[in-house]
């Protein structure tokens, strides 16, 4: 890797030429940080884990028009103190080409989107993403117990990932709790 | 430096991140935190919203679908985008150029750009009609991309600085912009290889934005690369890196490198800019 130019302020003798993997890693929000984001109001929380039976996956299928994924769900429903059900906080997580970004949406109670908050992204070189041991060791980290690698603040400019597949993690589960709640599996507003 | 909040949301078809002094550690400080970035992020999002050429009611969707002599009002935030852009393609003689023609055009000698006029009340704008023909035939329009985004960076840090953020950072999938006393290094990705990242520079009150035609993103180059850039084509395995003042400028200018091939364009020092270009 070379680099050919060329810059106009003494900042330039800072360059160094030296290619490294990024592999880093930033833990943004806890899953408790991110439910009293997207649901400040609420004042309890019931979670309910939730199985799709086949009939419930084909339609997240056709509706969300991606992958299904998962038969498994976990659900964090937001309830206020008068046990007023608000809205469903879950959590996920995609990969990208080198990321493995986790995520919570929150959806309320007639279905809209609430919020998005990033709670992690992993960067890594290489085809490790892919691998269940590479993504098993940030099981368990949050914010509150980082790791080290996310430790030091880099910023970086370059070809823009895109976040599509966070895009389609949004609808896909937009779409499993119109599903739920079409079934009559999610609690009444 | 701590402690530090840090927020990302997904936004502009990246991911937004926000960093910044807490400035304490009390539930008080962290909720105030919390707070400031909410209306950060808000204020990317609005930019988003008005800015973006996908969106059918963004006020950039009615300036390329209203008529040519058809006066279009726009708001303060999309006027000092387009009169920003404009004000690059006089400067790099329409290198630069958010405008590209909607039909080939009968008009030679002209560019884009110059079928723009801004209202001297600075509230609206309008497209000339084509010169030669004078039909009222649709003539230009305009993909504002990187230079919104670079431009939604600059207001997301206004908008933390406003909320009483004494340093931090806003990063926009690349766009990024550093504020206060913190001195952060920047690192670039490679264009061979995004898996992998360069050293380039370090960011002190400044702003940095990358333009990349990368190698592994396969047959199709990121289509923000080519907006602006008066269709030249930019050679593959290349990336384009300028620091400037603000991220709007920064990201303008480096569709004016990637074009040109040029790291010490003039424009760039008339911009107090600075330009570094990655090959593999």
């Amino acid at each position: 890797m070379r680099v050919s130019s060329a810059a106009l302020a003494p900042l330039a003798a800072t360059v160094l030429l030296a290619s490294h993997s990024t592999a880093f890693a930033v833990d943004y929000l806890t899953v408790q940080q991110a439910q009293s984001q997207l649901f400040a109001q609420a004042t309890q929380w019931s979670e309910k884990p939730v199985t799709l039976t086949a009939e419930q996956l084909s339609a997240l299928r056709r509706l969300a028009k991606t992958e299904a994924r998962s038969a498994s769900w976990k659900l964090l429903h937001a309830l206020d103190a008068s046990g007023k059900y608000l809205g469903t906080v879950v959590v996920d997580q995609v990969i990208g080409k080198y990321e493995l970004i986790t995520y919570a949406v929150g959806v309320d109670a007639t279905g809209h989107v609430r919020g998005i908050e990033i709670l992690s992204y992993r960067e890594s070189h290489g085809s490790e993403i892919r691998l269940p041991a590479w993504r098993g060791q940030f099981t368990g980290k949050t914010a509150a117990a980082p790791l080290k690698t996310g430790d030091d603040i880099a910023l970086i400019s370059g070809a823009t990932l895109s976040c599509s597949h966070v895009t389609d993690g949004v609808r896909r589960i937009v779409v499993l709790l119109d599903v739920l709640r079409s079934s009559q599996q999610l609690p009444l507003a | 430096m701590m402690p530090l909040h840090r927020r990302a949301k997904p936004l502009l078809g990246t991911l937004v991140e926000i960093g910044f002094d807490i400035g304490g550690t009390s539930p008080a400080a962290h909720a105030a935190a919390f707070a400031a970035s909410e209306v950060a992020f808000a204020a990317v999002a609005r930019i988003h919203q008005r800015m973006s050429r996908h969106e059918a009611s963004s006020e950039l969707s009615a300036i390329n679908t209203a008529a040519p002599g058809h006066w279009v009002p726009v708001s303060p935030h999309t006027l000092a985008v387009l009169s920003f852009a404009l004000q690059l393609s006089r400067e790099t003689g329409g290198v630069f150029d958010v405008f590209s023609w909607c039909e080939t055009p009968d008009t030679p000698g002209l560019a884009p750009w110059q079928f723009i006029e801004l209202d001297a009340s600075g509230e609206r704008l309008r497209k000339h009609p084509r010169h030669s023909a004078g039909n009222a035939g649709n003539v230009v329009h305009a993909d504002l991309g990187g230079v919104a985004k670079g431009y939604a960076v600059d207001c997301a840090v206004a908008a933390l600085l406003a909320a009483g953020v004494a340093q931090g950072w806003v990063n926009a999938g690349g766009d990024v912009r550093v504020f206060g006393d913190w001195q952060l290094p920047l690192q670039v990705r490679s264009p061979a290889d995004a898996s992998f990242c360069m050293a380039c520079t370090v960011l002190h009150n400044r702003a940095a934005a990358t333009s990349a035609h990368a190698l592994p993103y396969g047959a199709a180059p990121p289509s923000a690369l080519y907006h602006g850039v008066s269709r030249e084509r930019a050679p593959p395995g290349h990336s384009w890196t300028v620091a400037a003042p603000d991220c709007m400028t920064a990201d303008a200018l480096t569709k004016v490198v990637a074009a040109t091939g040029d790291a010490q364009h003039p424009v760039l020092a008339a911009h107090a800019a600075q330009s570094w270009i990655f090959h593999a």
